[in-house]
This record gives structure tokens, sequence and C-alpha cells, in this order.
């Protein structure tokens, strides 16, 4: 019996369907933990409600991170009518909104070094790493220029350098990760005059936030951006207007990408190790049932064929009974009628006794 | 010729194709983007289970000059006044009602071969019809210039003429029993006290009765061809209309005189009483009371409501020091001290400081529970000095409310720097020359300009620890290098130095909205230095 195609999938659906459902619901040792990031990991702290727009730290980054000079200078804060995402040769940028009559807000955007990255967990190579400073670095000789990373990053940060045709990489801003191995500041922190950048443990910015909006109720909202979002980020945000309002997604959720992707990602193995047995499986099944059917088969006609023959041979043994009978009785009658026309020779002529009773015997 | 004919005709009607839709456009957009403060919604509660109709957007506008301004057209009159209601006096409305009379009312317009409203069928034409782009519809406020307007009026005629002033032409109490307003001399409150948002049994709703009382007296002026107030919807509930409004009052705003409802000038507003151990025995105050200066803050507020929300009665008859049913067990102090309300003192203190003249300084200062020593600013009487009579009592918070605000010492002008040098870090840019004194002094011109900060600061000094802040009070206070350092821990909430430079120099010019300096602009208080390593 052949296996139709449809019925194929349809077993190999519901073999993925169990074995994924089975491993959401089961607490698996990984998803059962919660990663807080590496202890004493450093990060940054953007209050948003102390930035004035001066586009100081994106020169200081294009100044650090040795990339080519734009077009128009960074005193040119007319840009800032644009909104702007990172590219390439920019790794920060700083977006205007205005909010009612009031004086517009301005956000810097970079990568937020997640706690638990999903551009790093995107990656099938490795290049990109969450380090124990807190940074998520790329490593450009494992890249192989997939460009997953930008479609997992939820905040659209990491950059490809399109116009390099031979030596193509992904850029995105690297907590200035040299530069903090050399007990230095980000550039950026180190250049904002207002210090709407701060630098230090992730830990103790989070309670410095917290302190913030506790002295300062009127002036920030009871959110900081980063705490929880994805799992957490090393760059946190605190601001006065809602985040949404300000070009910052809402809608992310507390799990980190990991944490969202192991369930049905932890299926995956199970999945293709199922495979070579399901199909041989499904094989061993319809070849069996083949079998069995021959069997069956084969038995009925066996069956059949014996009890023809017993049949006939019931029929020939009774017709032989019947012919022996016959013949039986067809002797007697002839020895019967032997006998009489001998008692009747016999009454004929005394004399011949023995000549019967040797006939008899040859009879018998 | 028929040849060129068709083809003329094929162009005429692509032409006519192409514009066409703009013309409609064009139209569309000249006519109908203009909100009007005339929407009334007619959304009647619902009557049965079934999907109803969404509710009507009513233009009175548009019926108003379709009725020629006859307000008989559509509204019941009763006792020479109309009742702003449509078409009924005191019944609740009913879907057929107003399906009756608006839909009648169109057949017969259009009977008159006139542009009328939608008929019956057209149900969609007037539920849900997206005829406007929102109302603009805004509350106005009776405040006491309006009321200064009115009593000074002489259209306005009290009830009993014989009377001297005005007050009971609007002013009116109601008695449950007979269920008749009546009006007693000296008893006036405000409207809102008894008409609130919503009609409750024994007193319309504010909307109900303002429009009775207010439209009905202007419109029975306007028949008599007198000037009066407004009497459209627009007259009074347009923005525009209301700054016009304003403006015309704006001039004799200055004379407008106090309320005449013998309210104290000054008054000690007192706490918790000792109890009492003989009868004879004067009460012992616990607390220094505070002498309370009634005129003054009348003056500061628009009306007497943004204080007294419930009645005219004093604070503490419903407040009591430990708190009673009719304050809601709100106490005294809770009810003085509450930062979240805006008719407590504290509260209505701290949204005062948020206006410009005052936030350089005071966004800047975390919020913190009261200091020890600014308890005495309004607590500023000796509670053993209470004397027991009620006049008495007045006359010694006027007293001392006149010694508070004579207090306010300055600065000498010497003792100001001119100048301050701030080059503790210059290096990209060159050592910034602070104006100092010219700042000093531009701060004390806006901050003086109120009488309360100037009882609150006590002294000029003060303004000097917006900057100098977190020290005692001097003259010489220490510099800013002194606290914040170049590369301490930034964690614990104290910014850097030059984050400290630039956080309260660029946040008070924010604040204050001083626009000369903007905060972009480097080169303004520091020139580059282009010789500098970078």
């Amino acid at each position: 019996m052949a296996i139709s195609r449809r019925k194929f999938l349809s077993c190999i659906g519901a073999a993925a369907l169990t074995t994924t459902t089975n491993g959401l619901s089961k607490a698996y040792g990984a998803s059962n933990k919660h990663f807080k990031g590496h202890p004493d990991s450093f990060g940054i702290l953007h209050d948003i409600t102390k930035c004035i727009g001066c586009r100081k730290c994106e020169a200081a980054c294009n100044k650090v991170n040795e990339l080519t000079q734009p077009e128009k200078s960074f005193e040119d804060l007319s840009i800032l009518d644009q909104k702007r995402r990172t590219d390439a040769n920019i790794y920060t940028v700083v977006n205007k909104f205005k909010h009612d009559t009031r004086a517009p807000v301005f956000v810097k955007k970079q990568c937020n070094h997640c706690m638990e990255p999903a551009c790093a967990s995107a990656c099938f190579v490795k290049a990109l790493n969450k380090t124990k400073t807190g940074a998520v670095i790329y490593d450009e000789s494992l890249c192989v220029g997939c460009r997953y990373c930008m479609i997992a990053c939820p905040f659209e940060i990491p950059a490809y350098e399109y116009h390099k045709a031979l030596t193509p990489r992904i850029t995105k801003c690297t907590m200035c990760y040299p530069r903090l191995l050399e007990g230095k500041l980000p550039g950026c922190v180190e250049a904002c005059p207002k210090e709407a950048l701060i630098f230090g443990e992730r830990d103790k910015l989070l309670k410095a936030a917290w302190q913030r909006i506790y002295r300062y109720p009127d002036q920030y909202l009871e959110h900081i951006y980063g705490e929880h979002e994805m799992g957490g980020t090393s760059w946190l945000y605190l601001s006065k207007h809602p985040f949404s309002k300000i070009g910052m997604r809402e809608d992310l959720g507390k799990k980190s990408a990991p944490e969202l992707t192991t369930g049905p990602l932890s299926a995956v193995p199970i999945v293709v190790g199922l495979w070579p047995v399901l199909l041989t499986g499904v094989y061993a099944i319809s070849k069996r049932k083949d079998k069995i059917a021959k069997e069956e088969k084969e038995k009925a006609v066996a069956q059949t064929t014996a009890l023809a023959k017993e049949d006939t041979e019931k029929k020939l043994e009774a017709l032989r009974e019947k012919m022996t009978r016959e013949k039986t009785s067809a002797i007697n009658f002839e020895v019967k009628k032997a006998l009489e026309e001998a008692e009747k020779t016999d009454a004929a002529d005394k004399t011949d006794d023995k000549a019967p009773e040797e006939s008899g015997k040859e009879e018998n | 010729m028929p040849k060129i004919r068709s083809f003329q005709l094929i162009l005429v009607i692509i032409i006519i194709s192409i514009l066409l839709p703009f013309i409609g456009l064009t139209n569309f957009k000249n006519t109908d983007n203009q909100k009007s403060p005339d929407v009334i919604t007619i959304d009647l509660p619902t009557e049965s289970t079934k999907n109803e109709m969404p509710a009507v957007d009513f233009l009175h506008t548009l019926h108003n000059k379709a009725a020629d301004g006859k307000c008989a057209e559509c509204h019941t009159q009763k006792d020479d006044a109309f009742i702003f209601k449509f078409k009924r006096t005191k019944e609740t409305a009913s879907m057929e009602l107003y399906h009756d009379n608006c839909i009648g009312c169109h057949i017969g317009t259009k009977k008159k071969n006139e542009k009328a409203g939608p008929l019956a069928a057209e149900c969609r034409s007037c539920h849900g019809a997206d005829k406007t782009t929102g109302s603009s519809f805004a509350k106005i406020d009776f405040d006491k210039s309006l009321h200064f307007l009115h009593e000074t009026s002489k259209n306005v005629k009290p009830l009993i003429s014989s009377q001297s002033d005005n007050c009971s032409a609007c002013h009116h109490k109601y008695n449950t029993e007979t269920k008749q307003t009546y009006y007693v001399k000296g008893e006036e409150e405000s409207c809102i006290y008894c008409h609130k948002d919503i009609a409750v049994e024994d007193a319309r709703s504010l909307k109900g009765a303002s429009h009775d009382s207010c439209v009905a007296c202007h419109t029975a002026l306007k028949d008599k061809n007198i000037t009066t107030g407004p009497v459209t919807c627009k007259g009074c509930h347009d923005l525009k209309e209301q700054s016009k409004i304003k403006a015309r009052l704006s001039k004799v705003e200055k004379d407008i005189p106090r309320f005449k409802r013998n309210q104290p000038d000054q008054v000690l507003i007192t706490g918790l009483i000792a109890k009492k151990t003989s009868e004879k025995e004067n009460p012992k105050y616990l607390m220094n009371p505070v002498a309370f200066n009634h005129k003054l803050h009348e003056s500061k507020t628009n009306d007497c409501t943004s204080c007294h929300h419930k009645s005219l009665k004093k604070c503490n008859d419903c407040h009591t020091p430990k708190g009673s049913v009719d304050g809601q067990f709100i106490s005294l102090e809770q009810v003085m001290h509450d930062k979240k309300s805006n008719r407590s003192c504290v509260g209505c203190h701290a949204e005062f400081a948020k206006q410009s003249d005052c936030a350089g300084c005071h966004a800047m200062m975390p919020k913190k529970l009261q200091k020890d020593s600014s308890c005495a600013t309004c607590h500023n009487t000796k509670a053993d000095m209470i004397p027991a009579d009620l006049e008495a009592q007045k006359a010694l918070a006027a007293k001392v409310v006149k010694k508070q605000s004579g207090d306010y010492k300055i600065v000498m002008n010497d003792k100001i720097p001119e100048k301050v040098i701030i080059g503790e870090l210059s290096n990209e840019y060159k050592p910034s020359e602070f104006p100092h004194k010219k700042v000093v002094l531009a701060i004390a011109k806006r901050a003086e300009k109120s009488s309360m900060a100037k009882v609150f600061h006590k002294d000029q000094q003060t303004l000097c620890m917006g900057c100098h802040h977190n020290s005692p009070k001097s003259i010489e206070p220490p510099k800013c290098a002194s606290c914040h350092g170049k590369n301490s821990d930034i964690t614990n909430g104290k910014p850097h130095l030059k984050g400290a430079y630039h956080g309260q120099c660029i946040t008070c010019h924010q604040k204050m909205e001083v626009k000369q300096v903007l905060p972009t602009d480097c080169n303004k208080c520091h020139e580059q230095n282009k010789t500098a390593k970078k």
C-alpha cells in the first residue's frame, strides 16, 4: 500500500505539533531561569528630560569610531527636524519630537545592548556576543553576512555596509567596548555637556533612575525604559512623555528574544531526530499491513483448499464404500446364486460334495 | 466636419472627467473645515436593548437662523421665559418627541419649497452623519470680572426694587418643602454648590440652570432692544468670543471691588484645642495658628470656588481638626497640606511655583517633606497669644500679616560679585565669563514680582540658594567644585562638575524661558578654543 503525499505531510505536522506543545508545557531548565545579566555589567542611563539636542554625542561617536565625516557638520541642528535612524556610518542619532506647544523633546537612539540580545541569538556563527562589560560586540571575522541580526533586532539598529562589495560588515554601536577595556568612558557619555547620559554599573543606574523618579515625580514617568523591555537592556531611559510618543516601541513585552524562541526552537532537534524514526515507522507500518494481508490471504486460500480437499475425500470415501458395498453385495449375490446352484447340483449330484467347498474358499 | 466634432466632444469629456473630482474637492474643503461651538449632541438614554441609532449632532446656529432667531419655534415658554429644552418643560426627552417635531418641521419647510433638513427614512442623514469636524465648544468661566459686570449693570434688577444691590436677581436659596426659591441677604453662594453637572432632585444641572437664567435674561433684554450679553451659542462658548470678552473686562479688572459677602480681611486659622479642665478656662490651642490674609488671596484667585469647593462656609466648619462626616473625615491638617489638591494651601502654592518665574529654581528642587523651618512661615502666630474674642483674633491676624509682608530684606548691591570666571574645566572651550550680578538681579526682578514669594523667601539671600543649593544660607556660599567632583561616582545622584554647571545654567534658562540664550548655543557662554587638544 503506497502512502500519499498529503498523508505524509499531515503525519509530519502532527508529530511536530505534539513535540512543540510538549516543549511549551514542560518547564525546561533553560527557560525556568531568568538571566539577569552579568554581575557588575555596565549600562548607560539616558535622561531624556535633560537632553538639549546639541548632537555632541553624535560628533563624539563619529570621532571615536573613526567614521567618515557627514556632509553637514554636527553643529548643523536643522537635521534634527528629520526622523533619522542608524546606518552603516552612523551608530547613533538624536531625534526631535514636538510635544504640544512646549519645548521639543530630544531622544538619542543607538544599540540598546540588550541583556539577552536578539541579534546574538539569531546569529548562527556567534559573530555577535554579549560581553561581561554589558556591551554587545561584533566579530567581523566570523560573520557570514546573512543579516539575520538586522531582522532579529526589535530596535532596528544593526546596519550593513552595502556599499562595500567585498568586505561588507554589520555595524552598530559597540558601547565603545575598546574604550571600556582601556578604562575610558564611551565617547557619547564623555561628550554630553548636560549629563543626559551617565555611565555606570547597570544595577546602580537603575537605583539612580528610580531615585530621580521619586525625587522629581512631576518630571518623570514611573517607567524606566530598558529595565524590563525585551528582557532588559543595558541602555536605560527616563522620560516625562510616554515612550511610545517619542519613537520608542512599547509593544515589546518583558521577555527577551531568546526566551520567546526557546520553546519552539527547543522542539527543532526533537523534530529533526524524529523524522527518520517516523518515516521508517510509517514505512514499516504500511509494509507490515501488506505482509499481514498477504499472509491472511494465503491462510484463507489454504484453508479453503484444505476444506475442499477434505470434502472431496469424504465424497470419494463414501463413493468407495458404496462401491465396495455394492461389490460385496454383488459377490454375495453371486455367491448366494452359486450356492443355490450348487445346492441344486448337490441335490442332483450328491457325490460331488467337495467341489462347492473348494470353490467357496476361493471366493473368500 | 462630423469627425472633428466627435473629436472635440471626446476632448471635452476627458477634460471634464479629469477636473470634476477636483471641483468637488475644493468645494468640500472650503465649506466644511470649520469647527463651530454650537454642536449639541442629542444622545437619549438607551430605551431598548435593540441596536439603536448613533447620537445626533445637532447644529444649533443653523436651526436658529432657519427659525429667524425665534426661540419659540423649538422652545416652550413659561412665565415669559424660555425653557431651553427641546419642545418640553420638565419631561424627559423621548425618541418620538424628536422624530415627530424635527421631521414634522422639515416636512413643513419642504412643502413651502424651502431648503429643508432630512425627512423620515433618511435616518443616517441625522444619526451618525459626519457633517461636522467636531465641536469647538469651550466652557465659559463666570469669574470675578463677569460677576462685576453683572453686579454693576443697571439692567440686572433685584427681585424687590427697594433693595440697594441686585444680588437677588440671580442668587437664591431653595426651600425643599414649598419647592420655591427665596433670597437671603448675605447668604449668597456660588451656583455650582447646588447646580451640579447632572440635574438632581431639587436642582437643575448647571448647564440647564445657566441657560435658563442667563440666556433667558439676555433674550428678554434683547427683545426690548437693550444692549445685553450673548444670546447665541457662539457668544459664550467660542474661544475667540471669550477672548474678546476678556479683553473688554481687562480694563475694569483693577477696579473690581471685593465680593460683598461679609468675609474677613485677615483671620486666624486655629487647629486643635486642648480639653478644658473647667468651664471658665480660655481655650488652649495646641498648634501655632496661621494668620491668613483672606483679602490678598481673594485678589489672586478667579472666584470663591478656587478654595471654597462646596459652600462658602469656613474651612474648619466641615474639615474640623479631628475630621467630621461633613468633611468626609478629612481633617483640617490634611486638607491644608495636601500636595495633590490645588485647593489646599500647599498644593496651590506648589502649583504657583511651577510658573516660569519660579521654575528656574523650584523645578530643580527635589520633592521632600516640609522642612521644620518652613512651618513657621505660615504658622506665624504664637498659640498662647490667641485672644478669645473673634474680632480681636482678626486684629491680631492683620497685625501679623502686615509685619510679615514687610519683612523682606534685600542683599546689598556691593556684596553681589559682578562677574565670575568659570574655567575649572576649560579645554575645548575657553573659560566662561559668567555675568553673576546681572543674573542675580534678573532672577530677583522676576521672583520679587510676587508678594507670596517675598514672604516665603523671607530675604533676598534665599535666591542665592537657588544655585548655591544644599548648603546653609550664606552671603559667601561654597563654590560648585566644592561638592561636584570631576570623576566621582555619578550614580549616587550628584552630577559631575560639567553636568552641574550645564545642568544648573541651561535648565534654569529653559525653565525660566530665557529666549536670549539657547541651550545649544555653546559660544554664547564660552568661546571655542581652537588650539585646544581634543
